[in-house]
């Protein structure tokens, strides 16, 4: 009980911390840190859309960037050529990637382990391909630029995410919704199925879970997720490109996800927080950061298999039960 | 004998490549008492429980459950009629406390997926687990992740989750395997118990356990029902000692 009574409480401290954010960062450093701190928002919904699979229901999918593309893409297209506004492109981008989470994961889920991951990762090359020739709609490689659209207006008020305070509180605002959402997931019902499944396929289908329509449910919501992430990032890079596609951002998230920790909430925004801040940091002084980023994944994975918060949770364990003896 | 079948199997043909792993085989269950099959390894005992659950699909012929063809349904579907089954090599939900593996279970008899309400608001479903709780003598190690029990808790537990959702047929394959014999004996006690309220078929080995458990028994020697009746008429039966031990007669070749 102590474990969730400290989890709680330093649940609480980040989100102050990243609510006054905005104001505490100018004061204590350069304004850039930001947008760092938005792009790690951004990218945590990416690695808990991989989580959300990996680590509850024990598919580990490599083409999430095929979905992170769709609902950038949506946002994109949906703001310059089908002029939808905020919102409805907001929206449009998110159910793409829904869709597509729907129609491959049809036959991506109907496969397990490493035909499953093999599977994702060639949807999401067949897409990135196609994605590169029609370069006048997607633009290729060099993507489609827009101007930053307005959230909102009411009479004299004009939200818009051209002011970086408002960018940076819809983002949290989102991320924050998705993360909320993520644990009334995991632990309801369906979620409880979900592990079921992961922990044993044969025994779930034995008491009377239709295991395959559970498997691409989640895989549906996954997309949704990394749907979410994608057009977040459009609208804040004011961009969609389809270098994002590519399934190297995927396996980015994957490494993101696990070393951060599989099956736990904070895992994907610990492990993402700490690989971007790894290469911000870095990448100034030495272009060959990567090399760090490699090492730290090798440590993090023979020493502490369940990742870093997993870790951390069992030495909260250990000292909870050294405690009562 | 006056009583309808449960369980009617018709005609049931499986083959693997080459091996009739199943061979033609009818056979009707009634109610009242323990049904067991047995039979020498590779006999196809535990094929057809695959084929009564749905886990493979026969070549030819059904398969009937109080009256209803069950034949091409899908696992998750046999289950939600009623039809629960242990498997042989023990099979629960490990990384899941024994609480939670009861929970999934009895809440996915009710079909219930809502994505977002906690798991503490269904009530009834944990009334139905702490009654299992209680029946079973499971509550020491109700907060214990079932990956960490012991074998014989394991398969506790397994039968738990077989009772916990309104069976109406149970099919155990080799409940007591590798069990020391006071487990052997709690578990066959739980399941004589069990079977005055639902129908029990068993697969098992121990001929002890068997002749103590079993009301009619069937043997099952390469695919085939070798030889059906009472235990009385089976432990009279030479053909069956012969299929377990060999013939008497040499056969050099």
């Amino acid at each position: 009980m102590k474990l969730l009574v400290i989890n709680k409480t330093l649940t609480y401290l980040l989100f102050a911390i990243l609510l006054a954010a905005p104001w505490i960062i100018p004061v204590i450093g350069d304004p850039f840190w930001m947008s760092v701190l938005s792009e790690i928002l951004i990218w945590s919904c990416f690695a808990a859309s991989i989580n959300f699979l990996f680590g509850y229901v024990g598919l580990l999918s490599f083409g999430q960037a095929l979905y992170f593309g769709f609902g950038m893409y949506g946002v994109a297209l949906g703001l310059t050529v089908l002029g939808l506004g905020f919102w409805g492109s907001f929206l449009f981008g998110v159910s793409a990637s829904g869709l597509m989470a729907l129609i491959t994961g049809a036959l991506a889920v109907r496969l397990t382990w490493h035909y499953f991951a093999i599977i994702t990762v060639v949807f999401s090359l067949i897409f990135y391909f196609i994605a590169l020739t029609i370069k006048p709609i997607t633009g290729g490689d060099d993507g489609i630029n827009f101007a930053a659209p307005e959230i909102l207006k009411l009479g004299d008020l004009t939200l818009t995410i051209a002011d970086p305070t408002t960018q940076y509180f819809f983002i949290l605002a989102v991320v924050t919704l998705l993360f909320f959402v993520f644990k009334r997931l995991v632990s309801s019902p369906l979620g409880k199925s979900l592990m079921a499944v992961r922990d044993n396929e044969t025994r779930a289908a034995l008491i009377g879970l239709n295991v395959y329509r559970l498997k691409l449910t989640a895989f549906v919501i996954s997309g949704i997720f990394a749907g979410i992430s994608g057009a977040l990032f459009a609208l804040f890079g004011r961009y969609a490109s389809v270098s994002y596609m590519f399934y190297h951002v995927s396996g980015e998230g994957v490494v993101w996800a696990i070393l951060g920790g599989a099956g736990t909430l904070a895992g994907p925004f610990i492990g993402t927080a700490l690989f971007i801040l790894i290469r911000e940091v870095i990448s100034s002084y030495w272009q060959h950061y990567a090399l760090i980023v490699g090492a730290i994944a090798i440590l993090v994975v023979i020493y502490a298999p369940k990742g870093i918060v997993g870790m951390w949770n069992q030495i909260l364990l250990k000292k909870s039960e050294g405690d009562k003896k | 004998m006056s009583a309808a079948p449960y369980l009617q199997i018709n005609n049931v043909t499986k083959a693997f490549g080459g091996l009739l792993a199943v061979n033609d085989v009818s056979l009707s269950f009634k109610p009242g008492g323990i049904n067991a099959i047995i039979g020498p390894n590779g006999a196809g005992k535990t094929t057809l429980f695959n084929l009564i659950t749905g886990f493979i699909q026969s070549d030819s012929g059904s398969i009937k459950f109080e009256g209803e063809d069950i034949t091409s349904l899908k696992p998750f579907e046999i289950s939600r009629i009623g039809i629960k089954r242990t498997l042989q090599i023990k099979s629960i939900f490990p990384s899941m406390t024994t609480y939670d593996n009861l929970w999934v279970t009895a809440n996915a008899h009710t079909k219930n997926l809502h994505p977002f309400a906690d798991v503490s608001k269904f009530t009834g479903i944990d009334d139905r687990v702490s009654a299992i709780i209680d029946k079973l003598n499971l509550e020491r190690i109700a907060h214990l992740q079932a990956g960490s029990l012991s074998y014989g808790d394991v398969a506790v537990l397994e039968i738990g989750m077989a009772m916990i959702a309104e069976p109406k047929l149970i099919l155990f394959d080799e409940p007591v395997c590798g069990m020391s014999p006071a487990e052997t004996e709690k578990v066959v006690e739980k399941i004589i118990e069990l079977s005055k309220e639902v129908h029990v078929v068993i697969i098992e080995h121990d001929m002890k356990v068997v002749f103590k458990m079993a009301d009619h028994i069937t043997v099952m020697a390469f695919g085939k029902v070798f030889a059906a009746g009472t235990p009385e008429e089976i432990s009279r039966n030479a053909g069956v000692k012969e299929i377990y031990f060999g013939s008497d007669e040499l056969e050099l070749s």
